[in-house]
Order: C-alpha cells, then structure tokens, then sequence
C-alpha cells in the first residue's frame, strides 16, 4: 500500500510580537512576524511547539497572495493581542535533517483571511465548517501512517545491499530490531517496523505496542476537501514494534545516521511496515501500484530465464510490462557449479559402493560366524522360515540400532560442520548479512526424512544381503553343515569334477578297514631343520593358495580397498582442482570497486549537483595505490556556463548576459552548465545504457559527432593548450545557447568574481581567451576558456553520473577540467578496476583506502563538509562464482581427514576382522612347527596381497576415469595399505599369541 | 624314546601345580594311552610334549635331548606330530597339499613333496581320486587319515593323538586305531594317544592314567 503524506500545514494561536525585514530568497525580500505560540491546532511537535516563538515568513514576491507589494496583510496585527494563524512548512523544511523549529511559512485560510483574531485564553468557535473540517483532516493526516505491507521485508530491493538500486534510495536498513520476515507473514504476526524519527518523536522502541486506526478508503490520506472520509469502515490493530528503519550509517553525511541529533521528522518518517497477512481485507489502496523500491522476485535458476520471458514475460507484455533481468552472471555461475554437482555426485557414488561394500563384507564375516547357529537351529527342528527370522531378528536388534546412531551421529556431524562453514562464508562476504540475520543455515540443512530414508536403505540393504546369505545357507542339507561338508555336490580344487556317490564311496572304503592292511608306508627321511627363509616358495604359494580360494573374501577386500583408495583420490584430486581454478578465477577475474559517498547518485538534492564530493587529494591517493589497475574517473563542476560566440565568431558580452538574465523557474537549472569531465567517453556512453540506468526510465545517450570529429577526438592536450576543448553537449542545449556543432564556444565562471573561489586556469585556446577577455573589459575574469561543440548528444543523463536534474550536461575531457580548476577539482565518480593479482587481498585493500577515504573533505557551498566515503567493492558477481566453490572446498576438506580416517580405520578393522578367522589356521601352522613370526608374516602377506591388488587396480583405473595419477593418491594408497597392514599385523599377533591346542581341542 | 621327569606345570597367575612331578617314559614301538577325566591336567601334558610349552619344572627329553636346548618349532617340525579329534586340516588346501605342508615348511622340493604325499595319502586309503578334495568335500574318516598322512609326511617318530576317533564312528575309529597300531607295531613309531576311549586303551600297549596332575599306569 502506498501513499503520501498530503500535508504539513500548521494551525495555531499565539500572541503577535512584532513584524521585521526578513532574509533576501532567490524569489525576493521576505518579511518575518513574529509569533509566541500559546497553543497548536494541528502540526508536528519537531516544527511547532506551544511556548515557544515562531516567525512567519511572508515573502513579497509571490503576487497570488498578495497584489501590492508595499503593503503586507499584517500590518494591522496589534503587539501583546491574540491570533489564530495557518501556517506551513518551508518546502525544503520538509525534508530538513534534522528538523527546524521556529521559521513558518505563512498561508491564509481558504477565505482569503492571514489571521483572525482570539481573546486571549478562548478558542475558536470553528463555524466555518471548511475551516474546522481542513483543521479535523489536517490534524488525522498528520498523523497517518504510510503503510507497506510486505511478504518478506528483507527482500524488498529497498532494504537489499545486492539491489543495484539499493543506492539509489540511500541504503536502507534495520537496526535495533529485525525484519518483518516470511514467518510474519505466514503466521498473521500482528508486527510493525517503524522509521527511527517516529519511534524518536513518540518515545518508541523495540517491544512496544502501537494501535492502529485502518480507515478503507483505497488512499492513505483524506483529500483536501473530501467529506466523505467519515463514512469509509474503520478497524484497529495492535502491533508491536519489531524494529527501527532508517539510513544505512554509510550513507548519512555525519556518518551516523541512527544518532539522536540526526533523524528524520516524525512527519518524513512515518513509514512502516507491517506483514501482508495483517492487513484486513479490503485495506489498503493501489494494490495494482508495484514501486520499485518495494517489490522484487527471482527465479528458482537463471535457466529459466528464457522459459520466463516465453510465458509469463510474454503475458506481462501484454499487460504493458517490460522485463528486463539484471546483469546475473548466472551462466558462469553454472559453469562452475556444475562441475562442483558432478564432483560432489561422483563422491556420492563413489561412497555408497564403498559403504555398501562394507556392509557386505560385514554381512559375510556375520553369516560366516552365525551359520552353526543357523544349523543347530534347524537341527533342533527349527523350520526354515523361523531360522532365518531368527537370523534377520538378531540382525535388526543389533545392526539397526548401529546404523540409526551412526547415522544420526554423522548427519548432525556432517550439518553442523556444513552450517558452519556456510555460515562463516556468507559472513565474510559482507558485513549486511549480520544484521540481516537470516536463517541460511536452514537451507542446507538436510531434512529429518532424508536422514530417515537413508537410514532405511542402508538398513533394508543390510537385511537383504542377511536374507540372502541366510536363504543360501537354508537351501543347504543340515546335515552337510553339521559337518561341513558338500555332501551332494564333491568339488575338486583343479578341476570342479564332482561325484554324487561320495557318501557310498565313503562307506565302503571306512568299512573295510576294521582290519587295517594297509600298504608299506614310505620311508620319510627328516629334513634339515637348518635355517629357512621366511617367504619361500611353499609359504608364497600358501598365501596364494588362501587368496585364490577364497574369492569372495578376496574380491570383497579387493573391491572395498580399490574403492577406497579411488574415493580418497578423488577427494584429493576434487580438492586440488578446485584449490586451482579458485586460484585461477582469483588471479584472472577483473574485479571493480566504487568510491562512494553520502547520498551519492541517490538524485538528492535541490538543484546543485551535490556528487562533488571526492577530494583530489583522496582520488590522488587512491589512483596511486598499487592495487588499482585502471580507473574510470568523472569528475565534475557545476559553476560553469558555455557562452556561444556572436555572430562575428568572437566572444559575445550579449550571449552570457542572456543566459544570466533567464530566472525563469524552468530555466533556472540551466543558469549554470554542470561540466562533467570523463577519463573514458566510452564508459560514460555505456553507463546511460546499463541497467542501472535504465531503472530509472533514462534516454541513453546517443552521440552524433560533428562533421570531421569522432571518439578520437574527445582528447585535451593540457600541455599544449594548443586547441580548444571538445566537448559534447545536449541538442537542446545546442539550440537554446544557439551553439554550433563543430563550432567554438566560450566558458565563463558565474562565480569567477567571487574573491573566495579559486581563479581558473584559463583553457582552450589561448588566443580565444584573450580575445574574450579583451570584449568583456572590467569583468573579464568571467572567460576562462574556448570549447569547440564536436559532439551533440540525445537522451539525458542519471543516477551515478548525474543528478537527474542535469540532463543538458557538457561533457569535456577530464584532463581539461583537472587543469581548469587545478587542485580545486572534485570527482563524481571513481570506478576502479583492481589488479587481478590482487584480488586475495581484496579486505586488505578495502581497509587500508578507508582511512584516507574517511578523511575526505569538501567545500560545499554550506562550509566545510566532511563526506563519509568508502569504497564498494563489485565483488558480488566473484563472490556468487567463488563462494560455491570455496563453500565446496571448505566442505571438502574437512571430509577428507574424515573420510582418509574412516578409511584407514575400516581397513584395518576389516584386516582384523578376517585375521581372527584365520585363528585356527595360525594354530594349525604352530602346531606344524611354523614360528610365530613365520606364521604373522605369511597371514599378514596375504592380507598384504590382497590390499595391495585392490590399490593397484585403483590407482591403475584412475587415468581411465580422467583423475591423471598424482604423488598425493600414492600416499592415500599407503594410508589405506598401512591401515590394513596394521590391523592385519595386530590380528596376526593375537592369534599367533594364542594357545594353539585351546584353538584346536575339541572342549570337554 | 620321549621322556619325562619329574614334569611340573602351574600357570601364571595360580598357586596351583597342574602337573605335579610326571615322570614316564613312552618307548617307539608302542601305542600309548593317557586317560584320565577332564581337568586331570591331559591337555597341558599334551601342550608340554607337543613342545607348544615349556614345563615350570622338570625336564623333556627326545631320543636323549632335551627340550630345554631345543627350538621347540624346530621340535615341532621335525620330531613330534600331532592327530587332533577335530582332524584340524587347512580347510582352503587339498588333501595332498594338506600333506606336503609339512615337508615344504621343512624344505623338501614341492615336486618330491607331492610325490611322497600321494604315497602317503595311499599308505592310509585314500585314493587318487580323492588327492585333490579339499577336506569339506572328505569324509570324517577320510579326514582324519588325510591328517594321519600329513603327520607322517615330517618324519617325526613320535606321534601325538588327543582323541583321533572322538568324531568318528565306529567303523572309522577302529581303522585309524588300526592305522596307529600299525605304524607302532609294525613301523616303530612312538604313538601317544590322549584318550577317554576305552577301546583305544585297550589297544593301547600301556595306559597312563592322569589325576589331579598325577600321572600314573
């Protein structure tokens, strides 16, 4: 809803004082009445309070008021008597920071009377009812609200640093307190922001509760003379003060907006905000109205764009609507958020295969030891079914409860690193978000049911690979697992024969031996039992004899460890890619930065071109700093006039007088020519074709060159000063100064005269100037320069470059301006380019210029102002591409110690795990006379071959699937080798420590 | 040809003698049966002869040395063998490789070791057909043969049995109680079977019987 405020008149009574000459106004002699106020109708208490003395100021000039200038409508006021008095605020007092008390416009009340009189301690019977019905309104508009009732406050552009317009209404912000936001709006929070001056003004802040009179008349204040507001629907509304609004700091000219002896009038700032959703239907007006500073979308993704523009661009096209998207470099966004998505899905594979490789190999090391459970049980009659229930059952008490606190163990671990490391990178990015506050942590982190479905997945996955084992072993004869044996099926180790007569086979050959004839046992010489080596052959082909017979042991440790060491080289490399391309995007992006000051560009001002405001001294300084590459430099003066020459060609008195003489109101700006002196046409051009101007609905320029000149000619030789200045001027400028395109024209100084101003250099030809100088005799400092017209412009300026009063600007070299006003130049517009090489040290570079920047001081045509400067650094569009990848890379590096941790850790465990089955075989080997360190070594070997096959096939895959081969993947491949080989060792020696017969004897 | 004296045995930690002062002397030529009930201190006689532990006190002597100078691993290898109830074969080996492990720790040729090991693997019924099994794929009989061939294939002369028959039928443990005889009587062997059976102490030629660490006949 928006509006305005409709009013700032004033109705009081007081006591006539006296009458005194007033002040000289560029609209003539004024006269002031002196006034003690005893006490007011209607008005604001920071313009007029009762007690207090005021002066209206009536100015002769203004014939609709009065005819006779030589006489004034108070001379019959008689001093000590009492009065009632309409009054109203300056036109600039509206908008006066901070306010004025004390200095009134005088008006007269809508019958023509200036005043009428009061006995002293009565009140005016208001019989004229349009007098007391303008007194009623008066007094309800003043204290009407402005009211934006919003989604999401901290999105409207208004309140957006990221908004390219959010200069251009000053920069505003929060502080104390938060923004209405989109929890507001769904839940019907009955909250308010208001601005700081009307918190100020009625005692306000944070936490306390405002009521609210809505009046549904579609317009935020009653019309000047509409009866009818009393009959519109009225409904109150209780809200509490969530925050003040006002300027951002930065902006402020003192350099601190939210100080108490700096804020807005209750008057200028009784604007707030409440959520959509409190608002009763029916409020609020101009619904179809959507102002630039209140509203803003975006799409879900810059590939929309297009899809945009065919429907729902083309609908609002139809509705009179142009779209245009903002410069987003959405598509380098892409390019490099997709190769992150592809890095962080390969990783996702990756990790599952190997997780679930885990989980299998664990389910084959439980079936393996739970199997004579499994067969008792179906020997003691167990059916099947029931068994395996069983098997599943112990599987879901014991596993499950593992996967859900592992699970909820490492997705709190993985979130809350994940939000901390986003959330320090959305802190360095810009000091805005922390008051800001929003909640970014909520947008990464993984909901409930993500950790709920993968929980079920890995838990469903363990449960079928129990199944299957399970059922495998169920479709096996109890009896052959009683004992071991293959009964049905006899395999062979070369050749797979098999025989289906082996238990009969059995029997016959066991039968006959109840009487032993056995053949002559060969003679068994004893071996020498000198010293052997530890890996001979026979120990070689033991360990392969175990790793090839076991194909599935040997496949999944195989897998697990080529897995393994593939995940962990691809984190190494994923890492170091992109450790490299942010090094690159870091040394190869051109990053710009502005210097920017109070209300610069923000179009404020009455009149002068308020964007002089950076010191020489302070662009010396910057343009000297080792960071800066380039610049692109405006600089600006406002006092000048460009006179054309007489009809002889030479210098012509008649020309600048005329332009002096036209004070007509709409002229009165084009008294003086504001210069603006560019570093680069080129840019200047662009810049009325961004979008920055575009927003605020400029004509860019187009430039028509006269005939003989060009771009190239846009260039002052100020060491020869050889030549006129080229200069480009608007076309209607060209006409109303009666200038010629390519023809010479003439600079004056309308200030030149002053003792206090700096005397010009005198530009331009040199010839020219003197010639000037000799017409205009007495007053011939006023020439300071001869221009030649090289260029004719269209459209008009805005924004940033200048104030959008100045349309018909001259634009001239920069170096002729610079030596024109020498060290008494001021710029407009600093924009820089930083040195690529630079660009790690972009906060450094930003701390440093502060100081010098913060020490600007400018002659304003007020005094000495010291304008808080800063510099804004365009890094938005390096940060959208560099903050993903460093957000992925911060990500990255802390799950790559975890991930080498887990890895090393599984490796082992899992080493450890097939080391204790091989218990029995290591007291078979002692028992047989192998040593203990024979019997490490050869169980350790094996597991060593197999790790060691599973690393290799890792690493040589790696080039087929483009990850090169690189130093750090050998040392991961150790890592993981190390951590099997420890495990294995650590197993080994438990198992060779033991007492071989405990392992061996059948117990009593 | 093994022989003991004077045999104590208390484990670390207890203030207990397990063994208490065994002497005896088993000759070649003999089956040997060690009866006595569970935790009359069998195993840890077992573990002592077997050369897996070394006696707190008392001395071990084979065929005149003793244990106490020896490399037990070596002793192991080279002149003990052992029969376990549970036949204790390398479940991922064939029956003949199970054999020839012996002799390839010892240092025979693979080539020579197969070769005696089928002999070996004949000399106790199993056929050819059966070398290559692995010993899941083997009866228990057939089993505890094999293991009785890979306890020959060393060349030790005394061979240690803890309960050969436990896990065998009957027709299966008189053949491999024939095959220990056979190897005692007709081929020398000192044969020590550790033993509840009382068939086996009846075809054993002298029976020790264990309590309380006491070994007596």
């Amino acid at each position: 809803m928006g509006g305005e405020r409709g009013t700032h008149y004033v109705y009081f009574y007081g006591v006539f004082d006296r009458i005194a000459p007033g002040g000289q106004t560029p609209w003539g002699r004024t006269l002031y009445v002196h006034i003690n106020v005893d006490y007011v109708a209607a008005g604001l208490p920071e313009h007029i309070i009762p007690g207090e003395s005021v002066r209206l100021v009536f100015p002769f000039s203004n014939e609709e008021w009065l005819a006779d200038e030589r006489q004034t409508p108070f001379d019959d006021l008689v001093p000590g008597e009492r009065y009632f008095f309409k009054a109203g605020l300056i036109w600039w007092q509206v908008w006066q920071n901070p306010p004025m008390r004390g200095r009134l416009l005088a008006y007269p009340f809508g019958q023509g009377d200036w005043y009428i009189s009061v006995p002293e301690g009565e009140r005016l019977a208001l019989t004229d009812p349009v007098l007391a019905e303008d007194i009623e309104t008066h007094v309800i508009n003043q204290r009407t609200m402005w009211i934006t009732a919003t989604v999401d406050m901290s999105n409207m552009p208004v309140f957006q640093p990221a908004a390219q317009t959010y200069m251009l209404w000053g920069g505003w912000g929060v502080d104390p307190g938060r923004f209405i936001d989109y929890e507001d709006y769904l839940n019907a929070n009955p909250v308010a922001v208001v601005g700081h001056g009307f918190a100020r003004h009625h005692g306000l802040e944070v936490g306390d509760t405002i009521t609210l009179t809505l009046r549904d008349m579609q317009m935020p204040v009653i019309p000047y003379g509409y009866q009818g507001w009393r009959e519109h629907p009225t409904q109150e509304i209780a809200l509490t003060i969530v925050g003040l609004h006002g300027m951002d700091w930065r902006f402020s000219w003192s350099g601190a907006l939210y100080s108490p002896g700096h804020l807005p009038t209750s008057f200028t700032d009784a604007h707030m905000y409440i959520p959509l959703s409190v608002l009763p239907p029916g409020f609020g007006g101009d619904e179809t109205y959507i102002g630039l500073r209140d509203y803003s979308f975006t799409l879900s993704s810059p590939r929309n764009e297009g899809v945009f523009h065919l429907g729902t661009g083309q609908a609002l096209g139809e509705l009179g609507f142009e779209i245009r998207f903002f410069e987003h470099g959405g598509e380098r966004f892409f390019d490099v958020i997709d190769p992150i998505i592809l890095s962080v899905t390969v990783n996702l594979i990756v990790f599952s295969i190997v997780s679930l490789l885990v989980l299998a190999l664990a389910a084959f090391i439980f079936l393996r030891q739970n199997r004579r459970n499994f067969v008792i049980s179906r020997a003691l009659g167990m059916p099947n079914a029931k068994a395996l229930r069983r098997q599943i059952g112990t599987t879901a008490l014991f596993w499950l409860p593992t996967i859900v606190i592992g699970s909820v163990w490492a997705w709190t671990f993985a979130l809350t690193q994940a939000g901390e490391t986003l959330a320090a990178v959305v802190t360095e990015t810009g000091d805005y978000y922390e008051y800001f506050d929003y909640a970014y942590t909520d947008s990464i982190l993984l909901p409930l049911p993500w950790l709920m479905v993968l929980c079920a997945i890995f838990a469903a996955a363990a449960l079928l690979l129990i199944l299957a084992g399970g059922l495998r072993t169920a479709r096996r004869p109890v009896l052959e697992l009683l004992q071991g044996q293959k009964v049905k099926s006899v395999r062979t180790a070369q050749s797979g024969r098999r025989t289906n007569d082996a238990t009969a086979q059995y029997k016959s050959a066991d039968a006959t031996r109840s009487e032993v004839q056995l053949p002559q046992l060969p003679k068994i010489e004893k071996v020498n039992g000198g010293k052997r080596k530890t890996l001979s052959g026979s120990s070689m082909r033991f360990v392969l004899r175990h790793v090839t017979r076991a194909p599935v042991k040997t496949v999944l440790t195989i897998l697990i460890a080529m897995f393994f060491v593939a995940a962990l080289s691809w984190l190494r490399m994923t890492i170091d890619r992109t450790e490299q391309e942010i090094e690159i995007l870091y040394e190869t992006m051109p990053i710009t930065a502005e210097i920017r000051g109070g209300f610069m560009g923000s179009g404020f001002g009455f009149g002068f071109v308020m964007d002089e405001m950076i010191q020489r001294t302070v662009m010396e300084t910057v343009l000297g700093d080792e960071f800066i590459r380039d610049a692109y430099i405006l600089a600006g003066y406002t006092w000048f006039n460009i006179v054309a020459p007489g009809e002889d060609g030479e210098f012509s008195r008649e020309n600048l007088d005329a332009i002096w003489e036209a004070h007509d109101e709409d002229a009165w700006v084009n008294i003086v020519d504001p210069h603006f002196a560019v570093s680069c046409l080129e840019t200047f051009i662009a810049d009325s074709h961004g979008s920055y101007a575009i927003l605020w609905g400029a004509e860019p320029f187009d430039i028509r060159f006269a005939e003989g000149f060009d771009e190239s000619s846009f260039f002052y030789d100020d060491a020869t000063l050889s030549a006129p200045i080229p200069v480009i001027v608007h076309e209607r400028l060209l006409e109303r100064r009666g200038l010629e395109l390519g023809g010479i024209a003439y600079i004056a100084d309308m200030e030149i005269h002053n003792p206090s101003r700096v005397i010009h250099q005198l530009l331009g030809r040199v010839e020219d100037v003197q010639a000037a100088l000799a017409a205009l005799e007495q007053e011939n400092a006023q020439v300071i320069g001869s221009a030649r017209v090289i260029g004719v412009y269209s459209g008009h300026t805005v924004g940033a470059i200048a104030h959008p009063a100045h349309r018909e600007l001259v634009v001239m070299p920069l170096s002729a301006l610079r030596f024109m006003r020498g060290d008494d130049i001021t710029y407009i517009t600093a924009r820089l380019e930083i040195d690529p090489a630079r660009n790690h040290e972009l906060e450094a570079f930003q701390e440093r210029l502060s100081d010098p920047l913060a020490r600007n001081s400018i002659h304003m045509d007020w005094g000495i102002q010291t304008i808080q400067l800063y510099m804004e650094i365009f890094d938005d569009e390096f940060r959208l591409i560099i903050t993903p990848m460093e957000q992925n890379l911060e990500l990255l590096r802390i799950l790559y110690p975890i991930a080498i941790i887990a890895a090393v850790v599984l490796g082992l465990g899992l080493s450890l795990l097939f080391m204790l089955q091989h218990a029995k075989n290591a007291a078979i080997m002692r028992v047989l006379g192998s040593t203990k360190r024979r019997t490490r070594v050869l169980l350790c070997v094996e597991q060593l071959m197999v790790t060691l096959a599973g690393i290799i096939l890792a690493l040589a895959a790696m080039p087929l699937f483009g990850m090169g081969f690189a130093a750090a993947f050998l040392l991961l491949a150790g890592l993981y080798l190390a951590g099997a080989i420890f495990g294995g060792l650590i197993g080994a020696i438990i198992i060779s420590g033991r007492a071989p017969l405990a392992l061996m004897q059948v117990r009593e | 040809m093994l022989k003991l004296e004077n045999i104590s045995y208390r484990y670390k930690n207890s203030n207990r003698d397990v063994l208490k002062n065994v002497s005896c002397d088993f000759e070649g030529g003999k089956i040997h049966a060690v009866m006595g009930p569970s935790g009359s201190g069998k195993t840890t006689l077992l573990s002592i002869m077997a050369g897996l532990d070394r006696p707190t006190r008392g001395d071990v002597f084979i065929d005149g040395d003793n244990l106490a100078t020896m490399d037990l691993d070596q002793y192991r290898r080279e002149r003990i063998s052992m029969i376990f109830q549970a036949f204790q074969l390398f479940p991922l080996l064939t029956a003949t490789e199970n054999v020839c492990q012996p002799m390839e720790m010892n240092g025979v040729p693979r080539s020579e070791a197969m070769g005696k090991a089928k002999v070996l693997l004949e000399s106790v019924s199993i056929d050819s057909t059966k070398h290559k099994r692995y010993p899941a794929n083997l009866s228990g009989g057939e089993q505890q043969r094999v293991a009785i061939a890979r306890s020959l294939s060393s060349g030790a002369r005394v061979i240690l049995a803890d309960e050969p028959t436990g896990n065998l039928d009957k027709e299966n443990g008189d053949a491999v109680i024939g095959i220990l005889r056979k190897l005692a009587h007709e081929d020398g062997y000192c044969v020590i079977v550790v033993t509840h059976n009382v068939e086996i102490a009846e075809a054993s030629d002298v029976v020790f019987r264990m309590r309380d660490g006491i070994l007596g006949a």
